[in-house]
């Protein structure tokens, strides 16, 4: 960690982005050091030292990245990255993949209580399913989501890097544990910010 | 006395009698009947009725007993009640829990820095609010209407877009901002910009209090203070500055405690760094965020109790100020 790169991410108090961010910068200290908690929690912390904004949200720290000109280095999604540098133009900023990160899925489910109440059940299923189709797929990989359709994966396949993605349930036994190691009251990133920390 | 002489030039009138109503200039014309006293008496009478009226006390609202019982009643519903919740949710915390939650040094820090980031708008606030109200109350300029609808527009703009427009301009790279970087100021993301923030939504505040003041303010007093003999400034320090006085402090707490409650405008500008520049209730989001309510209204609590002790001391302040005038005045 290099200490005169500085880096934009937001706020993982505030922000589910950030959250993620988080969770991969420890993934990779957790693998490249072996495990060890200390090396990871201090490769975090020194990261979080180098961040001048923290915005209550992704795309707010993507405004102060590539509009404002904050920072050298800008944490997003994959999708946020390639969409400002689609937008902007690719002379401005470079794309780098990192080695590991995490695999970010966001949920989508029907709610039995829901659908059976308002009796939108077969409407939900069919959109539900239809996200899985080549077509839905498809859309996704359009606007730079990567698809997990074998085929669709293929034809998009320059569009995304190699990447070992780990998986928060592996890695951090799932979004409960993972919030209360580090993003309950003073939790690991709570540790990074209290008065006397290095 | 009764010499008469004849029109055009006006008549004296004659010595009255008793009995008979004053009248001026002209004789009644003819065949007007003359006043009788009873209708006299029923026109004093009338009189003193309508000016009874006038002057008794709460003549507008139907009686005292019901309007404030209005006013506690509305007081009650929209404010007390929701902010007793909040009292009520802290219960659910241990003392030492409350504590806790209330005295970390991150939320420590975040007091400072709101009250002290607020008060500091706050008194620029009343200080250029002041010139600016007295700017569009006593001189004429073309475009004179344009700047005081200018004055409104911190009030109708969402704080959000005030806070977005705000970082753009003043953030390194901005019209503002860039500037000010190479003279070695950074604004943006710093608490400094807190500052900037909160002193474009407070400004309206004071420029409005003030303004009405100043527009009752009689020249003549001005007039009468340089006859006998004071300088312009003895004129603004011992006439015009009492005067405004109230107004400008009404302007400054309606400024301080709009300030101490913002969120908006400030979440962007402020780069939201712990121990920082995180305002209080940004902290209060995050505790939201985490689904710690509880921890959330406790720190809702101190910065009521807080502020309400703070504007307490302002309007007793206030108070003293206007009544300091008022004996001076008799």
């Amino acid at each position: 960690m290099k200490p005169a790169v500085s880096v934009i991410t937001p706020n993982p108090k505030t922000s589910g982005g950030a959250r993620w961010n988080y969770l991969a910068a420890w993934a990779f200290a957790d693998k490249k050091f072996g495990g060890d908690q200390n090396q990871s929690r201090e490769f975090v912390r020194a990261l979080y030292k180098n961040v001048p904004v923290l915005d209550s949200g992704a795309r707010g720290s993507t405004t102060t990245f590539v509009e404002r000109g904050v920072g050298d280095v800008l944490l997003a999604w994959e999708s946020e990255a390639i969409l400002a540098l689609k937008e902007l133009g690719p002379e401005k900023f470079e794309i780098v993949a990192p080695s590991l990160s995490i695999l970010a899925e966001p949920p989508v489910a029907v709610v039995d209580k829901v659908v059976d109440k308002k009796g939108t059940r077969q409407a939900a299923q069919a959109y539900l399913d239809y996200l899985y189709t080549e077509e839905g797929q498809e859309i996704a990989a359009r606007h730079y989501y990567r698809p997990r359709l074998d085929k669709t994966a293929k034809k998009y396949e320059k569009q995304f890097p190699r990447i070992v993605l780990i998986n928060i349930d592996q890695a951090f036994g799932g979004w409960q544990k993972a919030t209360k190691a580090h993003f309950a009251d003073g939790a690991s990133y709570d540790q990074i910010y209290q008065p006397g920390a290095r | 006395m009764s010499s008469r002489v004849r029109p055009p030039q006006i008549p004296l009138n004659p010595p009255l009698e008793k009995g008979e109503v004053p009248r001026v200039g002209h004789e009644p014309l003819q065949g007007t009947p003359p006043f009788e006293k009873g209708r006299v008496e029923a026109g004093i009478r009338e009189a003193r009725f309508a000016n009874s009226l006038l002057h008794r006390p709460h003549s507008v609202l139907p009686g005292f007993n019901l309007a404030l019982g209005y006013t506690l009643f509305y007081l009650g519903l929209i404010v007390l009640i929701p902010l007793s919740a909040a009292f009520i949710k802290t219960f659910a915390l241990t003392w030492e829990a409350f504590w806790a939650a209330v005295s970390a040094p991150r939320v420590v820090a975040s007091y400072w820095l709101t009250f002290r980031t607020s008060l500091l708008a706050a008194t620029i606030n009343a200080v250029f609010g002041l010139l600016v109200a007295w700017v569009l109350v006593r001189y004429k300029f073309p475009g004179k209407k344009l700047i005081d609808a200018l004055v409104d527009l911190p009030f109708a703009l969402p704080t959000a877009v005030a806070g977005i427009a705000l970082t753009a301009v003043y953030a390194t790279n901005g019209w503002l901002g860039k500037p000010l970087a190479e003279m070695g100021i950074k604004v943006a993301f710093t608490p400094l910009g807190i500052l900037v923030a909160l002193t474009f939504i407070g400004l309206p505040f004071v420029v409005r209090t003030v303004q009405p003041v100043l527009e009752d303010l009689e020249k003549e007093l001005e007039e009468a203070a340089k006859s006998l003999g004071a300088s312009s400034w003895q004129t603004f320090a011992r006439v015009i500055f009492p005067t405004v006085l109230p107004a400008v402090i009404t302007g400054f707490t309606l400024a301080f405690a709009r300030a101490l409650g913002e969120y908006g405008s400030v979440i962007f500008i402020a780069g939201n760094m712990p121990m920082v520049s995180e305002i209080t209730p940004l902290i209060i989001i995050t505790k939201l965020e985490q689904y710690d309510y509880s921890g959330a209204t406790a720190i809702a609590v101190v910065m009521l109790v807080t502020s309400f002790l703070m504007l307490l001391a302002i309007n007793t302040l206030q108070w003293w100020a206007r009544r300091r005038r008022n004996e001076e005045s008799v």
